[in-house]
Order: structure tokens, then C-alpha cells, then sequence
């Protein structure tokens, strides 16, 4: 994730050396408590045999932890937490524990479908892999051809991708570049893009690695470290560690009390989208009162403390509490509080960034840490640490012509893509689509407005063949075509790594088991189509696919990782799960320490380190100090010594982009006021939240998590709720000007009273017997089948009800990013009529939306209305250039 | 998360209640029959029932028998309570007790009509009837063992359920009489006198119950509570007023009470009461912990 | 030996073990790895729990609380679950753990009776993959792993280091330490029953409450689901 400081092992442990002794005191009084080991090893309850262990890189949720799979007679029977993992150390989630259910859910597709009835109809062909593939195959080459003939690359962007989970380590990108199509969609714009965005052009990563653990002051905004976030498991434990452990003070922010409100100091219910006005308002204070740090801010950042003090004038308390409801005494005794414990830290996940405008907010928060001099500290706000895998040679060049659908050029900023707007965009006409893959996909049920994917995979002129590659039977895939299952991911490879620990990693996802049936993993699919599409290699396709199998193509990407070739290469990797291993986790603090009991240090300063003589070769460096070699930025030169820097053009921490205000965007962090912030008295803001126990669209399946969440009824404030006579559990309507949801209201002391909030997760209208309550029914022919318990004990009967179908498009201008938490609604109870589940969601209305939020867009009418402080020539903004973003 | 998303399930179900209102009945039919043999005298006014009285006895051990084994998870295990009998366990007693009351059962009619041997009658009848008797006692005990379970673990219960099954036992009894015409001045005077104890100890032991629960420890309390709101007519209506108050008031004046009909009614009536006062019971003290 | 116990006590004697749990309330975050672990662990059925952590809201906007509670068997040293079973089914082990003898329970609930902390239940006999049912169940302080040098599998797992568990006896021990030096509370210590499931800084309304019959909608209606499902099953009291 981190490219801008790939760490190997032998350099990292070099660096660790120094803390160590510091560390030892405590040793010896821990090494004696060591009595029970904490895993590694696990026996069967019933006949007590040693059950066999293969590592393995969890992918319930995306935070990739590492685990150890136990087997027994050929089955998974248990899944822990690898003791090896720096990130997760030795644990995992309740989703992580349950991922196993994944691989053995009796209505998981076992065999290749082909569609017989009406699209959406359920009636399903069962195929052979081969045929599935050849005939996917011949689709592509169908495309291809005519772009042959035609002499038209941008025909091979009919060729349309569209992902939503892709840890894949670049395999979709190389097939689709080995086809020369650029219609690459990812879903990162519905997840957090904005917060990428907010981060990137900052200070280069689009995350940070808060240091929970040795923090002694934690901000946090609508990051829910405890239930969810990145990095979720790894994150929870050290946020305890820090909190409890080491007496931080812990702040959280959120409209809805979360669970990590539950640890917090002081748990704070902001009106959704002003965190920007409350960090930005801190920031006034501890400006103003002097509390930065100067000599940060003066030599590792792009603007002066003068410049931020002008900047901030207007942002002041009562200005935020006028926007956020939080008193201004508070944000006043909280940024000083901030400014003056070291170290400290801010952590932000979707809560701030999720809105028109999110990064601004995003940027704001990241401020923050940047003026108080908290950045790279032990304890405070550090670069992720990551590791990098490449794709082997020889590379593919990729689509020669943009693809409107990958790059909408309306949004050059927003570099992840705009994938909300593929529909529309496939619906006015904007792009064609001949042939639609979609991987861990499922825009019907995951993506605002979700009816839009619906209509749109429904409709065969617009979507001529559309191939899912979905081992379930997903709301998507039911309206596929083609489904050509994958295996679970417990049965399959992919390289690995996550800044999840300031220590850097590299883990391997492979097979525990052989995959159940005749399933095969996504990439000999695409192995196998890439042949049968190029079966002469006169295309030049097949030869970027030239593996055996999944293990070979990913141990070529392991190839040429510095230093994991000495401790045994790949094969390292199959036998350990994860490299470099740092220690042994002590059984009494959780840390990682090392053969004497010490805790196997983290490395900071990263932007400090000293850029070696070899680094220096072949680099300039320019008046503002950066160092650049061949056009990038590799570090930047302070007081005559070269640093490794920041990931941006100066090498600094740019608190001020200039690339924004090329399109007339502020290049200081801002605050907007958004249109949800001037509702309605009797109105609502819908906000949605994901929860500890599941996994966006895919857990409603698993048993353990469906048993312990399943519905999702709607949190209202008891004063709200009493004012509009709703009581607890009573069935009401939300309302928005998409359409209306009728679900029960969850009257609760732990929300906002402006807010309603229905969490995702629950509601399905497919995805297998579980997720809706249809356990009567018998497993279809294709399905794997076969879970007693499933079908007998399942007790509760309420499978929730979805709230994206009214949750209205609209989109951050600057990060593409999906507003998720800035739909108005109304609340009432429900007409008599009304039954529980009952959706009615328009198409038409949220085709206005579209239109509405292009308005938004820098070449949009409402851009510049709402952008008048800044000083460009609006009558000359850049031109629309397809293929931008970065 | 919401507040719960686990429960439990009360163990003991109507199967239980029944067996404690049955098996009680039977041992009180069993002392009843073998009075005669037992004492002579007056009571050999209750010898043309004791044929019909062991005979009830023995069926309803035939009911219960089964009743207990279809109960249990494991019925093909019936026996291991004997077998791996745990001397703490009032279950593993009862157990044995219900075998050997069976035997008294069996063996006292044998006895009497088939082996002739009068002199084992006197014998059997007595720790029949004190295996019959403690029967209850032990259901009881059953219940007041559970120590951490306070609206049960009262010595209320064996004394309760013990009484309860004397006048049960003695009401159906006196059905016996009236249905085969055997309604002698005598027989009425004995069960009448039986009944009309029993019932009035029961009254004061309801009394007591009542006191104990609505000031007892917080789990009473709320086993009280749980009882009001949920069994407000089985307690109040069935227990305490057709179970104990009706049958007092029929029984109270010995001359009234002792016409065959009343007696029989009031007998009815006291059975309802005996039953649905162990069937709250058995819940109310289960539920208070139910969400604990 | 102590009556009703196949085992006695071993807290506190020499050369023995007394295996116990502390749980650090500061430090749960309700994030149900532990049941999950738990579940996966014996293959346990939907509807019946070894481990559970309760929930529970308090204060009014925008002064609410949240406390969790995780709960599991807590291998009593003076186990009326154990005093009562008629078959000695359920015992005491020498080094504390209560545990279950399946091939002889006869699944006559009387301990799911006896014990007060609702940590029985009757296993289903439809599993997913183990075939022992129609027999009582409960935590076994995961006597397996423990046995064989491991922790429990839901101690394995927490992730906020909540759930601690090793040797009382070993005054060198993690658990020793917290229970001599932190102010601890065992579950509903008046019933005499000794639990040696310590607890750290627990909410007093969560331990205190002798029923607490959920309050939100959301969790009544579960309630009023699980019971409907499960009347006129066996073992079911067909009460409520
Ligand atoms: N358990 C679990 N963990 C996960 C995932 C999962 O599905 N389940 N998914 C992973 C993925 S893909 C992602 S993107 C992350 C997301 O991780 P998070 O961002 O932590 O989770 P969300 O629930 O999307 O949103 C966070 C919180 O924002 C709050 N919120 C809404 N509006 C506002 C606002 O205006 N201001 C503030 N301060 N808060 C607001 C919501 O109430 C919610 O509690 O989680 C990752 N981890
Ligand atoms: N209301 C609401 N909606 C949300 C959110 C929210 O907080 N609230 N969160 C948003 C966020 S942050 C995100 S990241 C998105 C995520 O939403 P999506 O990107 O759509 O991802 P998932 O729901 O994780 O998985 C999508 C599909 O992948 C398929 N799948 C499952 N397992 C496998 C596998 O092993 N292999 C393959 N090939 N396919 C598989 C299934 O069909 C599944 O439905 O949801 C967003 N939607
Ligand atoms: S947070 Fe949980 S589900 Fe996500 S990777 Fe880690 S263990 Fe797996
Ligand atoms: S908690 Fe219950 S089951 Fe566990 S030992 Fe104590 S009484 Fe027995
Ligand atoms: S159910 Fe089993 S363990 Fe419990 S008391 Fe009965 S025989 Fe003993
Ligand atoms: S100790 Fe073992 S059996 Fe008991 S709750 Fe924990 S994981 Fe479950
Ligand atoms: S795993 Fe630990 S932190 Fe998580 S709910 Fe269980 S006890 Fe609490
Ligand atoms: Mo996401």
C-alpha cells in the first residue's frame, strides 16, 4: 500500500535495535507469566487428535489478516488467528472465525450456470468449467475482433470489468490490459475514496497508521475502530491497548453511538457532515493559541503558520457548534487537550469523508495531526507500512483508448474511480457495453440508489452478456447471464499485504483444502478464457497468461521480493502464512516480542530517513527543495540533508494543492455547508453503518453472524420518535425522493436526534435460503447443500430490510466519492397498507439525482456558486481530457 | 448489536408438573388402601376401596413411569440413575424410590391375594406409604434442592407438595367411594377429616408461600411478580380460589361436608388447586433467571 | 471427598491446578469474536450457546453507555449442577473444570436447572458436523486445548485481551495476579455456588440484574421468535 517507503525486513530490524533496551525492563516478570500458549496448534473436542494447520490470509472483511486453517479429514473445521502476524497478532473477528462457513454454505454454486429462462428468472443450465469458459471466451473475442477490424481500440472498451472486493494483486488489471480494454471499474467510490483522496495529494499514502497502542490522546471520527474501519481486528486490539492499557484519552465522534463509543472518554454526536467544521475550528484554536508545533509545520509542511492562522480566522468554535451542535467549549478544551498531550493521534474513517465534499473533511482531520507535529511520532500519526508485489513480466501495455466508464473526465481529481455513475452513464448512453464481468460485485444490493443496477443488469440491450463470477447467488449474479463460480478464499492464492502494523508484511492466500467439488479459483478462469480467446497467441493476449495455475502465477509475483528469497522464498510463505516473522507474541501483553521478552519495535521518522548515496544518483534537486529522479518525486532536501519526505510533488506535506485549484477547488481544507445541514424541521438524515459481526453483502449466509445480527431496523432518537408518535418497534415509512423502505423503528438513547441510521448487511432479496428466511425451500441442484443445523435450528425470523434503494446518488466532486450519509428522509409511521419490507424506489428520480450531482462537478453550473473564495479564472477551467485522474 | 440476541429455554415442562400432581397421588391411594391392614379399626371402613385404591396406585406409576422416561433426551438411559446413582441427586432417590413403591405396590396385593402372607401386609404398608409419601416429599425436595433457584429452594415444597398429595390422594379416594356406592358414615368421616386437614394445612402454607414470595429475597420477588402478570388466573382463580377456598367452605361444616357429592366436589376442586399450584410453581421458579 | 463433588476443590492446594478465567470489563468491546470462536470451536447449533455477551444501553442522549457482559460457564467450585445430576453425567475435575460425560446423560435438564447462571442448554441433534446430541452441554473451559498447553479458544481469540485465563494457583500466573490485586466480582456470589469466572470493573446493573427481560423491540421480538420456534420441541417447557 505504502510504495513510497517499501521496507525490507533487513534493513527495518536494523532500525528496531535501539528501543529495545528500554523495552527489557519489563522482560523478565512477563516471561515467567507465560503459562498456556495462545494457539499455533488445535485438537479435536471429540477425539482430542492434533488437527492439521495451514496458513492463510483471511478475507472475510478486507483488512487481510492472517490465519491458521485447522483441518480434520479433509475439512475446515476451525480458523485462528496466525501467532506470526504482526497485524492481527494471533486473533481474530467474529467474521474471521466464521469464515469457513463461506466455504462450507449449502447454497454456495458448485458448477457453472448458464441462464435458461428471462434474465432474473432463477432458472439455471448447469455447465462444465470448460464450456462456461469457452463461451465466455468467444464473447470477448466477438469485441476484440470487431475492434481488430475496425482499427478502433476504444471498441475494446465494450469489454467492461466492474469489481467491488479486489484483492486479486493485479490479476483483473492484467487480463483486461491483456485485452487492451480500459473499462476498469472498481468500487471504491461507494467504500472511501474520498478519504483516499483527502490523503493523497496531502502527503502520498491514502491511510494512516494511527498508533493506537503507545498513544496517550486519540481523536477519532466515524471511524468505527472497534465494530469496523481499516484495519478493524488489528486497530481494535491496540486502540484497547492504548485506552486501557496505556491510559489514553480516546474522543469519538459519531452521530450514532458505536461501540468504540463504548470505550471512549467522551463520545460526541456531530450533525453528519461537520466534522470538517469541528477539526478545522480545532485547528483555529490551536493556532491561535499557539499551541502548533512551528518548527513542523515551517519545514515539513507547504505553508506557513501565518498562512494557517489567516486561513482559519472564520473557523471558529462557535462556528462549528453552529454547524456540528458540539458546544464550542468543548472543541476548544478538546483541541487543546489535542495540541498539548504527546503524542496523540486522529483516526477517520467513512463517517467524515462519505459526503459531498468529504475530502475537505478528510484533509481538515488530517491537518490536525500535521500542525500539532504528531506525524511519524512513536504514539502518533504515521505513514502505513506496507509491502509491495508486483505482476511478473512480461506486463501488459493496457487499453490504448480511455474508457469514459473507468475515468469519467467531469472528475479529474478522483483518482478510484466514479463507479456509481457506470449505469447512468451506460443508460444516457455515455458508453456502450458488450460483454460485463463482474468479480465480488453486488452494485443491486451494495450501491446507493441499488434498483439503478438492477434495471440496468435486467436490461439486455444495454447489457448484451454480462458473466458474474460469484460463488453465491448474489443479487447481481441472479441477473446474470453466465455465472462462473470462483472458489471461497479458503481455496485459493493471492499475494497479501496491509498496513496493518507498523512493522511491514507480506502474507499468502492459498488453498486449505482442494476446492470442494469441481469449483476452480477466478484465475485459472481467466487463465483458461485468456487461452481460449488467444488460443494461437496471434492476439497477443495469452502470452501475459501464461501460468499453470493460480499458485504459479502468484509465486511469480512473490519472485523478486528483496530478502524474502533468503528465508526460504515462496515456499516460506506456503509454510508460515506471513514474512518476515518479528517475534512471538507474549501470551500476557499481547506485544510481539523477541527471544529475551522485549517487544519487537516499530520504526518512525519515516520521511526523516536519510536517502543514501545510491538513492542520490541520477537525482535533481529543485528550488522548493524536492528531489526528483526521472520526473518523480524521491525525497526532498532540508537544511542540506536529503530526506526520504512525503509522497507528494514537493516531497512535503502539502497542506495546500494546487492541483485542486486547477479546477477551481479550495486548496486549503474548507468547510461546506451541505444542502442535508439546512433540512427540514420534521425531516431526517439517513446515515447507514456497517456492524462488527458482518461483512457488507456476503455474511447474511454465514450462520454464526446471521444468529447474532440479522435485522436492521432503524435507530431514532426517543424524543424524535415521540414527537412523530412512533414508538419502539412500530412499522414506519423513510421516505426520501427516491421512494420509500417500510421497516420498524429501533427508538434508542444512542443516536443523534436529527439522524436516522439503518445499517447494511440485512434485507437481502437473494443470496442463498439463509440470508432470506426461506430454509422450507430445498437447496437447488447446482448448490452444495447438506447443513443440518441450517435447516433445522434456525430460530429468529426477521431478515431485515435494506436501506439503499432510497439512499439518493450524490457524489463528492472532488473525490467521486458516494455521499452515502447525506440523504434527507422523512419518517412516519406506516400507512395501514404498509408491510414490513415493502421497497418502492424510482428509477427516473434517480436519474435526476445524476444530473444533479454532474451539477456538483467542476464543470458543473453549481461549481463555481459554491467555490466563490477561490481565486482562479473561472472562465478557463482545464479542459475535459478523457482518461484523467491519477 | 442489540440488548440480547441469546436465550434459554425453562428446562422443566408440563411433563414435570404432572408427574409431581400424579406420583403424589398415588402414594396418598397407596397409605389410604393399606390403612385397613395397617390399622384396623375405623379404617376398615376404607377396605372396600383398597383393591380399587392399589389399583389406581398402580396405574398411575404405570402413567408416570413412562411419563419421566419419554422426558428425558435419552429415554434408552432410563435406568442409569439407578445404575450410576449419585447419592446428592434427589432424582437418583427418586428413582429408586419409584421402583420400590412399585414393588410395595405389586407385593402388597400379592401378599393379600395371591401369597397369603399376612404377615408382610403390615410391613409393606408402612414403608409403602412412607415410600409413597415421599414421593411428593422427594418432588418437592426435588425442587428445594436447587438452592441457587430461591422461589423453589424453600422447605414450603416438600412440606407443600406432601400435603397437597394427602389431600389429592384422598379426594380421589372418595371419588372411588362415591362411583362404587361405598359412601359409609365412616368412610366419609375418615376422608372428610383427611381432606378438610389437608386442605385447611394447605390454606396456611398458601399463606405462607404468599408471605415468603411477596417479602422473600429479590428473586422471589420477582418470581411473585412473574406470577401475577403471567398466571394471575392459575394462581389466584384456580389455586387459591377453587383449590383451596372452595373446598374449605364445602368441608367446613362437617354435616354438610360429609354428604358423599360435596365431599367429591370439594375433592375435585382441591385437585385442581394441588395441580395448578405446582405447575406456577415449577415456572415461576424457573423464569426469574430465564434472562439472566 | 466434598459432598456431591467427584472432585474437590483444588483452589489453593499445593501442586495443584485450579484453572480459572478473569474477564477485564474495561477492556471488552463486544466485538463477538469470542462466541464465534466458541461456536466454531464444538460445531455448537444455533439456538444454544456456550459463551454469550450481553448488551445493555444506559444513560439518556448524549449520555449514553453501553456495557457488554460476556457470560459462559463458570466451573463452580461448589457446583449444584454437578450436586444434582443423578447419573454423575456432569462432574468435577481435580483441576476444576466442570465437565460433561455425554455417553451418560440421560438429559433430564436437572442441572440446566440447578445452575443459576443459565450456562446449560440441551444440544440439537442436528449438527453440522458432530453427531453428539440430545444431551446437556455447557463451556468446558475448553478442557481439550487446556489439557494440551492452550488457552481457550475464546481466550485465544479476544481481541481486546478481555478474557484472560490460566492458573489460580500458580502465584506467578496472570490470572492469580489479577484476582489478588485487582478488585474482582464473581457472578451472583450469594448463591454459594464459588464461580471462578473473576470479572474486573463490571457495571453493577449487568451483574445485579436477576431477570432482565429485554426491553427494545428489537430484542423482544427475537425473544417471542426463539420461543415460538422452539414451542412444543422437546425439552421445551412450553412456558412463555
Ligand atoms: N465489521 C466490518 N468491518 C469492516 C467492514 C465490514 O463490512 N464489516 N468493511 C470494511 C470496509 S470495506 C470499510 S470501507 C470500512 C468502513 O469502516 P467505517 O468507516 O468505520 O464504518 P461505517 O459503518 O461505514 O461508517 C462509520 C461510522 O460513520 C458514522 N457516521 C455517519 N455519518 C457521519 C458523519 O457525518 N460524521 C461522523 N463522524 N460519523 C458519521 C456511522 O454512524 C458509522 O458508525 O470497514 C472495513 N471493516
Ligand atoms: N447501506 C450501506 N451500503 C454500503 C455500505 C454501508 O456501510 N451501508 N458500505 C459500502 C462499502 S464501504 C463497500 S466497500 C461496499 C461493498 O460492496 P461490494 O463491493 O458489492 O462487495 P461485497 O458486498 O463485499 O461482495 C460482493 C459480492 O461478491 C461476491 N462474492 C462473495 N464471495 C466471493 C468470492 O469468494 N469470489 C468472488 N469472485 N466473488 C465473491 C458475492 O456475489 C457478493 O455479493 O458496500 C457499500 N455499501
Ligand atoms: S477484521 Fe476480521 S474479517 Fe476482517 S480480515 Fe481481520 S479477521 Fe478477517
Ligand atoms: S456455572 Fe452453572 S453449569 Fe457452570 S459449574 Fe456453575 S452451576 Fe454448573
Ligand atoms: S441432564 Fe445430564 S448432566 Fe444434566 S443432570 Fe441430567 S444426566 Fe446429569
Ligand atoms: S472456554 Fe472454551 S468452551 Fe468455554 S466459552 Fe470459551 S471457547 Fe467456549
Ligand atoms: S472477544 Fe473479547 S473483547 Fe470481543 S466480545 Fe468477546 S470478550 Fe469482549
Ligand atoms: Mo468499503
Amino acid at each position: 500500500m505504502n510504495k513510497h517507503f517499501p521496507m525490507s525486513r533487513r534493513g527495518f530490524l536494523k532500525l528496531g535495535g535501539s528501543t529495545a533496551a528500554v523495552a527489557s525492563a519489563l522482560g523478565a516478570s512477563r516471561l515467567e507469566a507465560m503459562e498456556q500458549e495462545l494457539g499455533g496448534k488445535d485438537f479435536s473436542p471429540v477425539t482430542g487428535k492434533l488437527r492439521e494447520a495451514v496458513p492463510y490470509t483471511c478475507l472475510v472483511c478486507n483488512i487481510e489478516d492472517g490465519g491458521i486453517a485447522y483441518v480434520e479429514d479433509g475439512r475446515i473445521v476451525k480458523l485462528e488467528g496466525n501467532p506470526d502476524h504482526p497485524g492481527n497478532r494471533g486473533k481474530l473477528c467474529a467474521k474471521g472465525n466464521s469464515g469457513f462457513l463461506h466455504t462450507y454454505d449449502p447454497d454456495r454454486i458448485m458448477t457453472p450456470l448458464l441462464r435458461t429462462g428471462k434474465r432474473g428468472e432463477g432458472k439455471w443450465k448447469r455447465i462444465s468449467y470448460d464450456e462456461a469458459t469457452t463461451m465466455l471466451a468467444a464473447k470477448l473475442r466477438e469485441v476484440i475482433d470487431r475492434s481488430v477490424k475496425a482499427n478502433d481500440p476504444a471498441i475494446r472498451n465494450e469489454i467492461v470489468f466492474k469489481w467491488g472486493r479486489n484483492r486479486t494483486g493485479g490479476a483483473i488489471q492484467r487480463l483486461m490490459g491483456a485485452m487492451g480494454s480500459s473499462a476498469m471499474v472498481g468500487h471504491t467510490n461507494i467504500c472511501e475514496s474520498s478519504k483516499k483522496i483527502g490523503l493523497e495529494p496531502s502527503w502520498g499514502p491514502d491511510i494512516e497508521s494511527a498508533d493506537f497502542q503507545n498513544t496517550k490522546y486519540a481523536l477519532i471520527f466515524g471511524g468505527n475502530v472497534t465494530e469496523t474501519a481499516y484495519f478493524h481486528n488489528p486497530n481494535a486490539q491496540r486502540l484497547v491497548d492504548g485506552v486501557v492499557g496505556n491510559k489514553a484519552k480516546l474522543v469519538y465522534f459519531d452521530p450514532r453511538h458505536a461501540n468504540t463509543a463504548k470505550i471512549a472518554d467522551e463520545w460526541f454526536a456531530p450533525y453528519p457532515g461537520t466534522d470538517g467544521a469541528v477539526a478545522l475550528a480545532m485547528a483555529n484554536v490551536i493556532m491561535n493559541e499557539k499551541l502548533y508545533d512551528d518548527a513542523f509545520i515551517r519545514t515539513w509542511t507547504n505553508v506557513t503558520p501565518e498562512q494557517l492562522t489567516a486561513h482559519l480566522k472564520s473557523y471558529t468554535p462557535e462556528f462549528a457548534e453552529a454547524e456540528s451542535g458540539i458546544a464550542a467549549k468543548d472543541i476548544r478544551r478538546i483541541a487543546r487537550e489535542f495540541a498539548t498531550t504527546k503524542p496523540a493521534t486522529t483516526f477517520s474513517y467513512r463517517g467524515p469523508c462519505k459526503h459531498v465534499y468529504g475530502s475537505y473533511q478528510e484533509a481538515a482531520i488530517h491537518m490536525l495531526n500535521v500542525i500539532t507535529g504528531n506525524v511519524e511520532k512513536k504514539g502518533g500519526y504515521c505513514l502505513p507500512r506496507g509491502m509491495g508485489y508486483g505482476q511478473p513480466g512480461p506486463k501488459p501495455a493496457g487499453g490504448k483508448a480511455a474508457s469514459i466508464l473507468g475515468a469519467p473526465p467531469t472528475y479529474p481529481l478522483a483518482g478510484h474511480q466514479v463507479s456509481t455513475h457506470m449505469p447512468y452513464q451506460l443508460m444516457k448512453g455515455d458508453a456502450k457495453c458488450s460483454v460485463l464481468m463482474t468479480y465480488y460485485d453486488n452494485g443491486a444490493y451494495t450501491y446507493p440508489s441499488s434498483h439503478v443496477w438492477e434495471a440496468l443488469l435486467k436490461d439486455e440491450k444495454l447489457i448484451p452478456f454480462y458473466c458474474s463470477f460469484s460463488p453465491y447467488m448474489s443479487e447481481n449474479a441472479e441477473l446474470a447471464d453466465l455465472i462462473i463460480p470462483d472458489t471461497t478464499y479458503l481455496e485459493r492464492w493471492d499475494p497479501e499485504s496491509m498496513p496493518s502494523d507498523l512493522r511491514p508484511w507480506l502474507g499468502i492466500r492459498q488453498p486449505v483444502i482442494k476446492p470442494l467439488g469441481n469449483t476452480q479459483e477466478w484465475r485459472m478462469t481467466a487463465i483458461q478464457v485468456a487461452a481460449k480467446l488467444d488460443p494461437d497467441g496471434s492476439l497477443g493476449i495469452k502470452q501475459y497468461l501464461n501460468f499453470k495455475d493460480g499458485e504459479e502465477w502468484v509465486r511469480a509475483q512473490f519472485d523478486g521480493i528483496p530478502g524474502l528469497k533468503e528465508d526460504g522464498g515462496f515456499d516460506y510463505l506456503k509454510k508460515n502464512g506471513v514474512w518476515p516473522k518479528y517475534g512471538k507474541i507474549d501470551p500476557v501483553t499481547g506485544q510481539i516480542v523477541d527471544k529475551n521478552g522485549d517487544e519487537v519495535p516499530a520504526d518512525y521518522g519515516l520521511h526523516m530517513k536519510e536517502l543514501s548515496a545510491a538513492a542520490m544518483e541520477g537525482t535533481t534537486v529543485e528550488a522548493n527543495g524536492a528531489i526528483k529522479k526521472g520526473g518523480k518525486t524521491v525525497g526532498v532536501r532540508i537544511n542540506g540533508k536529503n530526506h526520504a519526505g512525503f509522497g507528494t510533488g514537493s516531497g512535503k506535506i502539502e497542506i495546500y494543492k494546487e492541483g485542486w485549484k486547477k479546477y477551481g477547488f479550495n486548496p486549503m481544507p474548507v468547510y461546506k455547508r451541505l444542502p442535508s445541514r439546512d433540512k427540514k424541521a420534521d425531516e431526517l438524515v439517513l446515515i447507514t453503518f456497517k456492524v462488527n459481526v458482518h461483512t457488507q453483502s456476503r455474511t447474511a449466509s454465514v450462520k454464526y453472524l446471521a444468529e447474532l445480527y440479522h435485522k436492521n431496523p432503524a435507530w431514532i432518537n426517543p424524543k424524535t420518535a415521540a414527537a412523530k408518535g412512533i414508538a419502539d418497534g412500530d412499522l414506519i415509512r423513510v421516505t426520501s425522493t427516491v421512494g420509500y423502505i417500510v421497516t420498524r423503528a429501533h427508538v434508542t438513547e444512542g443516536i443523534h436526534p436529527d439522524v436516522v441510521a439503518i445499517s447494511t448487511a440485512c434485507g437481502h432479496n437473494s443470496y442463498g435460503r439463509l440470508a432470506q428466511l426461506k430454509m422450507k425451500e430445498k437447496p437447488a441442484d447446482y448448490m452444495l447443500g447438506g447443513d443440518a443445523d441450517i435447516d433445522n435450528n434456525v430460530w429468529w425470523d426477521d431478515k431485515g430490510v435494506h436501506p439503499n434503494p432510497i439512499i439518493k446518488l450524490s457524489v463528492d466532486p472532488i473525490g467521486g466519492s458516494q455521499g452515502w450519509y447525506d440523504t434527507v428522509v422523512t419518517v412516519s409511521k406506516a400507512q395501514p397498507t404498509d408491510k414490513y419490507g415493502d421497497v418502492k424506489a424510482s428509477v427516473e428520480a434517480s436519474m435526476k439525482d445524476y444530473e444533479e450531482t454532474l451539477r456538483l462537478a467542476y464543470t458543473g453550473d453549481l461549481h463555481k456558486a459554491n467555490h466563490k473564495e477561490v481565486d482562479i479564472d473561472w472562465a478557463h477551467l482545464p479542459e475535459l481530457k478523457a482518461g484523467g485522474g491519477h | 448489536m442489540f440488548e440480547y440476541g441469546w436465550f434459554h429455554i425453562a428446562p422443566w415442562g408440563a411433563e414435570l408438573s404432572i408427574y409431581f400432581f400424579l406420583i403424589g397421588m398415588a402414594g396418598m391411594s397407596y397409605a389410604l388402601s393399606t390403612a385397613p391392614d395397617l390399622f384396623g379399626g375405623k379404617f376398615e371402613a376404607l377396605r372396600p376401596v383398597q383393591t380399587p385404591g392399589l389399583l389406581l396406585a398402580l396405574v398411575i406409576v404405570g402413567i408416570c413411569a413412562p411419563l419421566l422416561i419419554l422426558d428425558l433426551g435419552q429415554p434408552g438411559r432410563f435406568l442409569y440413575p439407578i445404575i450410576y446413582f449419585h447419592w446428592t441427586s434427589p432424582l437418583s432417590w427418586g428413582s429408586v424410590f419409584l421402583v420400590l413403591f412399585t414393588a410395595c405396590i405389586v407385593g402388597f396385593y400379592w401378599a393379600k391375594h395371591h401369597g397369603n402372607r399376612g404377615d408382610l401386609l403390615k410391613p409393606l404398608a408402612v414403608v409403602g406409604s412412607l415410600l409413597g409419601l415421599s414421593m411428593p416429599l422427594y418432588t418437592g425436595l426435588d425442587l428445594m434442592v436447587n438452592t441457587t433457584r430461591e422461589v423453589w429452594a424453600t422447605p414450603w415444597m416438600p412440606v407443600m407438595f406432601t400435603v397437597l398429595s394427602i389431600s389429592s390422594g384422598t379426594a380421589m379416594i372418595a371419588l372411588i367411594a362415591k362411583v362404587m356406592g361405598k359412601t359409609g358414615a365412616d368412610v366419609m368421616v375418615i376422608l372428610h377429616t383427611i381432606l378438610l386437614a389437608s386442605v385447611a394445612t394447605t390454606f396456611a402454607l398458601f399463606l405462607g408461600l404468599v408471605v415468603s414470595l411477596l417479602y422473600g429475597s429479590g428473586e422471589m420477588q420477582q418470581g411473585w411478580q412473574i406470577l401475577n402478570s403471567q398466571y394471575g388466573t392459575q394462581i389466584w382463580l384456580l389455586t387459591f380460589v377453587v383449590g383451596i377456598l372452595a373446598p374449605l367452605g364445602m368441608l367446613a361444616m362437617p354435616a354438610i361436608g360429609r354428604q358423599p357429592t360435596i365431599l367429591v366436589g370439594a375433592g375435585i376442586a382441591s385437585m385442581i388447586g394441588a395441580f395448578m399450584v405446582r405447575e406456577v410453581l415449577l415456572v415461576a421458579g424457573q423464569l426469574p433467571q430465564l434472562f439472566y | 471427598m466434598a459432598i456431591g463433588l467427584q472432585a474437590d476443590p483444588s483452589e489453593g492446594v499445593a501442586g495443584k491446578k485450579r484453572w480459572a478465567m478473569v474477564v477485564d470489563l474495561r477492556r471488552c468491546i463486544g466485538c463477538m469474536a469470542c462466541v464465534a470462536a466458541c461456536k466454531a470451536e464444538y460445531d455448537v447449533p444455533l439456538g444454544v450457546w456456550r459463551t454469550t455477551v450481553k448488551v445493555k444501553d444506559l444513560g439518556q442522549f448524549p449520555n449514553t453507555k453501553r456495557q457488554f457482559m460476556p457470560r459462559l460457564c463458570n466451573h463452580c467450585d461448589n457446583p449444584p449442577c454437578v450436586r444434582n445430576c443423578p447419573t454423575e453425567a456432569t462432574y468435577k475435575h481435580e483441576e476444576g473444570y466442570v465437565l460433561q460425560r455425554y455417553d451418560r446423560c440421560i438429559a433430564c435438564r436437572t442441572c440446566i436447572a440447578a445452575c443459576p447462571y443459565n450456562a446449560r442448554h440441551v444440544l440439537p441433534s442436528n449438527r453440522t458436523r458432530v453427531k453428539i446430541g440430545g444431551v446437556v452441554d455447557k463451556c468446558t473451559f475448553c478442557e481439550h486445548r487446556v489439557s494440551n498447553g492452550l488457552v481457550p479458544a475464546c481466550v485465544q481469540t479476544c481481541l481486546g485481551r478481555s478474557r484472560i485465563f490460566g492458573d489460580l494457583n500458580d502465584p506467578k500466573g496472570e490470572v492469580h495476579r489479577l484476582v489478588s490485586n485487582s478488585s474482582t466480582v464473581t457472578l451472583k456470589p450469594e448463591k454459594g455456588t464459588k464461580p471462578q469466572v473473576y470479572y474486573i470493573q463490571p457495571a453493577q446493573k449487568i451483574t445485579d440484574q436477576m431477570s432482565a427481560p429485554p426491553v427494545s423491540y428489537a430484542a423482544k421480538a427475537d425473544a417471542e421468535a426463539f420461543y415460538r420456534h422452539n414451542k412444543g420441541r422437546q425439552f421445551f417447557g412450553g412456558v412463555l
